[in-house]
């Protein structure tokens, strides 16, 4: 139990969870945006810049980190306009891949040595900033706004033929997303005193994504899906070699058997399929909603289109 | 109240819709016929700015309708329902019926845009309630909608369309999927409506319920518009006949 | 010194076609991203270590290597993409995701993160073409590469089987309603694009030898840009994205400054995304509804 709830470990758990909310948020509004290591190193890179070189606070900066943050989605959202889904999802790991490159040859941060001495940031200010961003997270979800933005996610065409402003609004989930990386960026520059381009990899994505999918598509799920497979290879320290294994074999299982993740009562489960195709019921549809003859009607004709 | 004129739609060269023009006149119900692949529900993505068309313009009441944005031309009261019944999965049907509210809110309210829809805007939760009750949905107000049998969820839609107290409502094939006993519930629904003061722009195939119900009715063809006028009208029109029951 | 770039450009580009067919071709029948392509890649070669130390012949290990690439292929079929239905297409990505890093910290607990010598194997007699000294090795990776690559795209344009999965890319409900044995050409499809992973990673092996865990990560990223660009489910265009991007990647490595050979791709592909989202061949993809 002390390794739980050991400072590195909490520091960790909290960085993760502000990452995997920043992969949600424009994920909830059907924005898959991937440019989460880019928007990380722009506030990493942007507020040890300024408590390193301008003599900033920690707390100035941070805010700083996450404003930059928003302000990087600018670009990315222009890319929304044109293209969505899994393409969207390659565009914008190709930007945030440009991002962390342009760090990784910009001399005055160190390039690929990157900075290092920022001032500390302690555990429990990491600790409160997750909490209060999950907090806020689930006010947010299950606010009207919370139901629009979802209702946008299902079906942008219905909800603009319905009033809502979908660009606009995939813009500022995009930006919210941006800001939370990119104080995740900041708070992981002033914890760990060191910052190069290699923790701003790919493979920062893919784990966020694992926590995603394990933890299911709400605020709640982000930090459970964070929590667990944090923690997961702390407890059992002997598999520690074998961690990501093993996050591997979990995710792998629950991308099968569990898609809406660990939380059970989760609507969302549409979100993993792209290709949203709505039949035109036949008027047998009553019929097929309400016995289990429908059930097995339904899984027999989705089988058919197995490869 | 909506005036098409010399509309247009070409996709690679196949003209959807061929120089199409026709009035909606205010508080009727007009009706928008044709054999299947004529354009109908092409012409409604246009009307509602989700399809933008190659070729002439859309008015509602002298206001452009062309080139706008489908949220855009929301704001200006028009509201629709859909082929394939389009309600936002995971949301209650009252859940639903209060998504069309949000650009209000935010011009009016924007603390209620942060509330649970629970609390706040009392004057769209009334109005929920109001509509529901009109369409005999009430007790369902807080069920899952896309759990509901078929022909309900397409009252919630109409429901939802309702709501917003629009100037128009386009209807997109109501009636498709549907018994005898809800094609008439259906009727009444859409004379509801059009009581209300909205006028009606419906889409179907269901000739006995167009033909029972509207005021005018626009007959469409490969694209192209091949008689117009009162039901009794086209229904002795032999271009018609022609097109329906071939030569 | 400009034909030896060329030389090494081509090389890289075969790497990158070989790499992106396969993507391209599991895309095409599956519409799904095969993200564990690039660690079979980088598994391939360790197998054939491994054989190698256990006193089998050279030749024979590397083949062994390709096959054992193929099979990982299949298993990784079976286990990550059999039981997902075909609406999943992030339940794909994250599955092959979650079964390539399985493979990646397998490799990293027996060998560790630093690189391990792969033998030189093969003796091949460097050849000269004016000034130019080409390694065998080289020549003969772009031979071969090169012979298979045209080999697949007559069996795509020319054989039963090549219809079938053209079929399925199309339509999989109707290719199975006419006949066709879909899991078993999916599959088949699997061997192939892995064994094809295989090979590359082989000849990636030969050219530097050495080999990591960690080697196939840039590829698995930049694959993805190469089947954008050449089309989705587009082996013809694979091919030739994956060559032109090679070239262009060793030419601005040794002509630019430094940075950019790494930047390219992407701007490239962002600029695909904005000016041509079919792909230099226009196979279509997704755009906005609204």
């Amino acid at each position: 139990m002390d390794v739980l709830l050991s400072e590195p470990v909490q520091a960790l758990v909290a960085i993760n969870v502000l990452l995997t909310l920043s992969l949600l948020f424009p994920f909830v509004t059907g924005v898959w945006s991937l440019g989460m290591p880019g928007f990380m190193a722009v506030g990493a890179y942007g507020s040890s810049w300024l408590t390193l070189s301008m003599g900033w606070g920690v707390g100035p900066a941070l805010v700083c980190a996450a404003l930059a943050g928003a302000a990087v989605t600018l670009p990315f959202a222009l890319l929304t306009l044109r293209i969505r889904d899994i393409y969207l999802a390659i565009a914008t790991l190709a930007a945030a891949e440009l991002i962390v490159l342009f760090f990784s040859h910009f001399k005055p941060t160190g390039a690929v040595m990157g900075l290092t001495g920022m001032p500390f940031l302690e555990t429990r200010w990491l600790v409160l900033m997750a909490v209060g961003a999950v907090l806020l997270s689930a006010l947010l979800y299950n606010s009207r706004l919370g139901k629009a933005l979802i209702a946008l996610g299902t079906d942008p065409m219905v909800a603009s033929c319905h009033g809502l402003n979908v660009p606009m609004l995939q813009f500022a989930s995009l930006a919210v997303g941006g800001a939370l990386a990119g104080l995740a960026g900041g708070c992981f520059a002033h914890y760990y005193s060191f910052i190069s381009p290699g923790n701003f990899s790919f493979h920062r994505t893919t784990d966020i994504l694992m926590f995603l999918v394990v933890g299911g598509l709400t605020p709640l799920g982000s930090v459970i899906g964070a929590a667990v497979l944090t923690l997961v290879p702390q407890v059992i320290t002997s598999l520690e070699k074998w961690a990501p294994a093993l996050y591997g074999a979990i995710v792998l299982l629950m991308a099968i058997y569990m898609p809406s993740g660990l939380l059970p009562k989760n609507r969302l489960t549409r979100w993993l399929r792209p290709g949203r195709a709505r039949v035109s019921p036949p008027p047998v549809a009553d019929a097929m909603r309400s016995a289990k003859g429908g059930k097995a009607l339904r899984a027999a004709t989705k089988g058919a289109h197995n490869a | 109240m909506l005036e098409v004129r010399s509309l247009s739609k070409e996709f690679h060269g196949v003209r959807a819709i061929d120089d199409v023009s026709f009035d909606v006149a205010v508080n009727s119900i007009t009706s928008l016929i044709g054999p299947n692949g004529a354009g109908k529900t092409t012409l409604i993505n246009m009307v509602t700015g989700v399809m933008p068309p190659t070729g002439g313009s859309i008015t509602l009441s002298g206001q452009p309708l062309t080139g706008r944005k489908p949220h855009q031309i929301a704001g200006l009261g028009v509201r629709r329902t859909f082929q394939t019944v389009r309600l936002f999965s995971g949301l209650s049907v009252r859940e639903n019926l209060l998504i069309g509210r949000m650009n209000d809110l935010m011009a009016r309210s924007m603390r209620s845009l942060f509330l649970p829809m629970k609390l706040g805007d009392a004057e769209g939760r009334w109005r929920a309630d109001e509509v529901l009750e009109m369409l005999g949905l009430a007790h369902l107000a807080d069920e899952i909608a896309i759990d509901l049998p078929y022909g309900t969820q397409r009252r919630v839609e109409i429901a939802r369309v309702l709501m917003g107290r629009p100037s128009l409502a386009l209807l997109d094939e109501p009636a498709a999927g549907m018994n005898e006993q809800e094609t008439e519930q259906l009727v009444h629904d859409v004379r509801r409506i059009r009581d209300e003061g909205i006028t009606v722009f419906l889409v179907e195939h269901d000739m006995s319920m167009v033909m029972s119900v509207s005021d005018k009715i626009v007959v469409l063809n490969f694209g192209r518009k091949i008689s117009e006028g009162t039901p009794a009208q086209v229904q002795r029109d032999p271009e018609v006949i022609k097109s329906y029951l071939g030569e | 010194m400009l034909t030896q770039q060329l030389v090494n450009g081509l090389m890289l580009g075969s790497v990158y076609a070989l790499i992106g067919i396969g993507y391209t071709l599991v895309f095409g029948v599956l519409k799904m991203l095969n993200l564990a392509h690039a660690y079979i890649f980088m598994t391939a070669p360790f197998m054939t270590v491994v054989l190698i130390g256990m006193g089998v012949p050279a030749w024979l290990a590397m083949g062994l290597g390709v096959v054992g690439a193929a099979l990982l292929g299949a298993v990784l079929y079976l286990v990550a993409f059999r039981p997902i239905p075909r609406e999943h297409a992030l339940g794909g990505f994250v599955a092959s995701l979650s079964f390539g890093i399985i493979l990646q910290v397998i490799v990293v607990n027996v060998w560790g993160t630093l690189p391990v010598r792969f033998p030189a194997v093969l003796r091949l007699p460097d050849v000269t073409l004016g000034d130019v000294i080409v390694s065998g090795v080289q020549l003969g990776s772009l031979v071969v590469s090169g012979a298979l690559m045209v080999m697949l795209l007559y069996v795509i344009r020319s054989t039963r089987f090549g219809r079938n999965i053209r079929a399925i890319a199309l339509n999989p409900t109707a290719a199975g309603l006419l006949g066709v044995a879909v899991p078993r050409a999916v599959l088949m499809v699997f061997l192939l694009s892995s064994g094809l992973a295989g090979l590359a990673g082989l000849m990636v092996a030969m050219r530097f030898e050495s080999i990591g865990a960690f080697m196939g990560d840039m590829y698995a990223i930049k694959a993805l840009a190469i089947i954008i660009i050449g089309g989705l489910g587009d082996v013809r265009g694979a091919v030739l994205a994956g060559l032109l991007l090679g070239i262009c990647e060793v030419m601005f490595k040794a002509y630019a400054a430094p940075g950019w050979s790494e930047a390219f791709i992407w701007l490239f592909l962002i600029g695909v995304f904005l000016l041509k989202p079919e792909g230099i061949f226009g196979v279509g993809i997704k755009t906005r509804e609204i």
